[in-house]
């Protein structure tokens, strides 16, 4: 029988081992007892039979003869029956050499039959003991030789006793024993299952704990006060949660750092294992392919490109590199296997943004395009008329003075084209170098537009500053900041008509940004290009901007567009033909220029 | 279970070895004690009536008899069981001594019966004294001793040495004593009482030791004792009885007191050496509490043997030869109305030998 429950073993163990205890101290009681019984009679019965041949003796010690003894015998049986009879504690008996009864009690007229005893005791010359059951009575019957000083038999004595005594005493200690035993063996199961319950509580406690902890509760404490064995199981168990709580918490940390540095990275992170479950992920994955907690490879939008990958990596290839369009960006995706200990194979999917930097090799393309134009342009004029001077005879004076003009000014312009080449590379590198100090704008364009007061004189322009008061300082690059507003500044002065009005306010946007607005009142701007007013190298008008002299990369604005941009803030063009151009620009009043990622 | 695979032939084990213990129905078993004899009666003579009391140098008895309510001093002969009548009187009378020239008896006075005195007779019937007064108030119980003297307690709790004279030495006890027996060895000033304090129920065993300064210092030597016997090698035997059965202990050394167990049965309420100091002779009660069985113990090689079947014993057992020992019984006593009714008394001579 086997017990899947150890209170139930505990009980039936101790239970079996009572029941076996007592059984056999029972048995053990009930022998010795029986024994003791047997042999506290057997002595008895000894003694009357040693007193029957002792009072014989002293009755026939005048005689000499054996068979003068036996006839006294025979005839004073009687006698000596009464003799010894009177003061025995049992049923006593006179035989004579056959066996035949000779003396008893004269109530009792019925011997018993002896013969076997007899048989016995006539070869050995020793008294036999037998037990003897008479009428359901159990008896132990003794016999005795009666021997004289020649050790011959003469007769026997038979005693007789009853076992009643014994009997009931061995009953009455049965039923004892027995009703101890019952109520023994009920206490047994009580206090065995006390103390199996006493037992099993601290390993029930342990369970539950240990189910608890199984489902991610590691801050349980088992309490258990005695320093027993299970309390020093329940030590060691607490030591150990402890100890898992402590790994759980570096695993937690471990997993946040990773988290951050996956959040810190620039790039789109996804780890999958070779079923295709996601290990790991950042954010810029979701922002990507625009899928919510992703579980697997295939809940991503352009899963094909990604199944594809991972499909490829499968089989065995490695570094895979692959361009996909998504929702405007141009992502970069790299696959590779993932090198480690286990044996499982895992794959990491790398995304990068590389939308930048296709749009400034569209940019740079653009630019180059533009530049070859611009250089094309005049090279073509002054190839063309050198090739005219070079292959013609010009006689005429005028037409060799304009082709010479023409060739000059059209260098001029090349040596404009490179500075503007330079200017441009220049502003790059402007750009890509910011100083933060805490600026008061206020003062800044106060400054700047006491400065460009100079400029305005001679178109009679005015230029009018408002600012708010108790504007905050914001975080910025001086110079930078400064250019920006003479560039825009400039631009108005140079599209405003001659009188003029140029206005300058600076106001507080919200909590975030300070707002500066410049408004001139001039010629304005197309409005369907004003989006291209930010561009590099673009002018407005450019044959006007040319012939009127009004030189310039047409990277002003382009400047100014980058370190507001650079500063994380925000600029607005807004412009109507002849009615004159508004540019507001915001600028934060906290800035973290930093790993701000949507640049685009 | 492997517990129960265990447990299963232990207790196989167990039973069959107990069943050795069984006489099993219907089996007749031979009985075969070695330990225990019976002996052979050479001749046993119980027709003298009478209740020993104390043997002579000549190893004669001297026995009280009661006769129609006159109490006679007589004097038993083993050899051949004659008995010869010394004193006869109104007075009862409790105890003899024998004594060098004649006797001391206890008896009281018939018109004083509560008092009891010591008298002194000459074997030849021509001398008498009376040796105490009323004063003295004696127990029943006295001792002969060295010759002519005799040793009792009284009321006074004085241990007393007196001679036939009446002339006396008195020791002071520390403790009245309620005493039974009196034995004092012939060598030194050391003697044994069998004696109980005053509101005691055991009567202990004390040894009495006399000082030149005539001071007493009595020694308990054991409690709970039942009879003790000294003999002229000054060896005591005492029985000393214990909850479950009674020890018969030995001292052979009066200056360490060194008890050495010789054996033990249930109830013995009767000790004494033999005279040839081989052997001690005993009465062990059987199961019937009034009679005793007479045994054999001897001391070379601790063989027990049985003397007599159960006699109703009532007085101590004198050895005056060896094989021979002379007691007194009541031939036949019965319970009548829950009373324990006694015949006369009768001399036992027994002559016997052991196989």
């Amino acid at each position: 029988m086997r017990f899947y429950n150890y209170k139930l073993k505990f009980v039936a163990y101790n239970t079996l081992t009572y029941l076996v205890i007592t059984l056999a101290s029972l048995f053990l009681i009930l022998q010795v007892l029986w024994y003791l019984s047997i042999n506290n009679i057997k002595e008895e019965l000894l003694q009357v039979g040693t007193d029957v041949n002792l009072y014989f003796q002293e009755k026939t010690a005048d005689i000499n003869k054996d068979e003068d003894k036996l006839t006294y015998y025979i005839k004073n049986s009687g006698d000596i029956y009464n003799a010894v009879a009177s003061y025995s504690n049992c049923q006593l008996q006179l035989f004579n050499l056959d066996g035949q009864l000779i003396a008893s009690d004269t109530n009792n007229d019925e011997a018993v039959n002896m013969t076997k005893e007899i048989a016995e005791s006539k070869d050995t010359l020793k008294p036999v003991i037998s037990i003897r059951t008479d009428d359901g009575l159990r008896q132990v019957w003794l016999l005795s030789p009666i021997i004289t000083n020649n050790d011959q038999i003469i007769g026997y004595s038979g005693m007789i006793k009853s076992l009643a005594q014994a009997d009931q005493l061995q009953q009455l200690v049965l039923e004892i024993i027995g009703a101890i035993f019952l109520i023994g063996f009920f206490i047994i199961i009580i206090v065995s299952y006390s103390l199996g319950n006493s037992f099993i509580k601290p390993i029930k406690t342990l369970t539950k704990i240990s189910s608890e902890i199984n489902n991610g509760q590691y801050d349980k404490v088992i309490q258990y006060k005695k320093q027993d064995e299970i309390g020093v199981l329940t030590n060691v168990y607490n030591q150990m949660i402890q100890n898992i709580n402590n790994v759980i918490i570096q695993l937690k940390g471990e997993r946040r750092r990773l988290a951050n540095i996956l959040a810190s990275l620039d790039d789109g992170v996804i780890a999958v294992d070779d079923e295709g479950n996601i290990l790991l992920t950042n954010k810029y994955v979701k922002t990507y392919f625009d899928v919510v907690d992703p579980k697997t490879i295939y809940d991503f939008e352009f899963q094909t490109s990604l199944i594809n990958l991972f499909n490829n990596l499968k089989t065995g290839k490695k570094n895979i590199i692959e361009e996909v369009e998504v929702k405007g960006r141009v992502l970069l995706i790299t696959g590779s296997p993932i090198t480690s200990d286990v044996i499982e194979e895992n794959y990491l999917i790398i995304i990068r943004n590389i939308t930048a930097v296709r749009n400034q090799e569209k940019e740079q393309r653009k630019f180059i395009s533009s530049i070859s134009h611009e250089l094309r342009t005049p090279l073509t004029t002054i190839i063309g008329y050198t090739d005219m001077l070079s292959r013609r005879k010009v006689d005429n004076h005028e037409l060799l003075e304009k082709s010479l003009n023409t060739i000059n000014r059209e260098g001029h312009r090349l040596v404009r084209l490179v500075d503007d080449l330079v200017n441009a590379n220049s502003v790059e590198n402007m750009v890509s170098t910011i100083h933060l100090e805490e600026i008061n704008i206020d003062k800044l364009l106060e400054d700047v537009v006491d400065q460009m007061r100079v400029k305005s004189w001679s178109k009679e322009i005015e230029i009018a500053y408002k600012a708010e008061d108790n504007l905050p300082s914001i975080p910025g690059d001086y110079d930078r900041i400064r250019q920006i507003f003479i560039n825009i500044i400039h631009n108005a002065i140079k599209f405003s008509h001659h009188g003029g009005k140029i206005d300058v306010v600076l106001t507080k946007e919200d909590d975030q940004f300070l707002n500066i607005s410049i408004r001139d009142y001039g010629i304005g701007i197309d409005p369907a290009k004003k989006d291209l007013i930010f561009s590099a190298f673009y002018r407005v008008d450019e044959d006007r901007a040319r012939n009127e002299g009004e030189g310039g990369a047409g990277l002003g604005l382009y400047l100014v567009k980058q370190v507001v941009d650079k500063h994380n803030g925000r600029i607005k063009i807004e412009s109507e033909i002849d009615e004159g151009t508004n540019i507001t620009i915001l600028l934060p009043i906290q800035n973290e220029i930093v790993d701000e990622k949507e640049v685009i | 279970m492997k517990t129960l695979k265990l447990l299963i032939p232990l207790f196989l084990i167990f039973v069959t070895g107990c069943s050795n213990i069984f006489i099993a129905d219907n089996t007749v078993l031979t009985i075969n004690d070695e330990n225990e004899n019976i002996a052979i009666i050479d001749s046993i003579n119980f027709k003298q009536p009478g209740k020993v009391c104390s043997k002579t140098k000549e190893n004669k008895l001297l026995s009280i008899n009661k006769t129609n309510n006159l109490y006679s001093i007589d004097m038993y002969d083993p050899v051949n069981s004659t008995l010869v009548n010394l004193t006869t009187t109104e007075n009862r009378i409790f105890d003899v001594q024998a004594a060098q020239d004649g006797f001391f008896y206890t008896r009281n006075n018939i018109s004083d019966p509560s008092n009891i005195l010591i008298s002194w007779s000459s074997y030849d019937k021509t001398k008498e004294r009376t040796i105490t007064n009323q004063a003295d108030s004696v127990d029943d119980t006295i001792y002969a001793y060295d010759g002519d003297k005799v040793i009792f307690i009284n009321n006074g709790n004085e241990l007393i040495f007196s001679d036939s004279s009446g002339k006396r030495k008195s020791y002071t006890l520390s403790f009245p004593i309620d005493v039974r027996k009196i034995k004092w060895s012939s060598k030194n000033s050391t003697g044994f009482i069998i004696g109980r304090e005053l509101e005691e129920d055991e009567f202990n065993l004390y040894e009495i030791i006399l000082s030149d300064n005539d001071s007493v210092s009595i020694n308990t030597i054991a409690n709970n004792v039942m009879d003790m016997d000294l003999n002229k090698n000054d060896e005591l035997v005492y029985l000393e009885q214990t909850s479950s059965k009674t020890i018969a202990y030995i001292i052979n050394n009066f200056e360490t007191v060194n008890k050495i167990p010789l054996f033990s049965e249930n109830i013995i309420d009767n000790i004494t050496f033999d005279v040839d100091n081989k052997g001690i002779i005993y009465s062990v009660q059987n199961s019937t509490g009034i009679r005793s069985n007479l045994w054999y113990f001897d001391k070379k090689n601790q063989k027990k043997t049985q003397l007599t079947s159960s006699i109703r014993l009532i007085s101590s057992i004198f050895s005056t030869k060896a094989n021979q020992i002379i007691y007194s019984i009541s031939q036949q006593s019965y319970i009548e109305n829950n009373s324990l009714i006694e015949s006369n008394n009768y001399i036992t001579n027994l002559i016997y030998s052991i196989k």
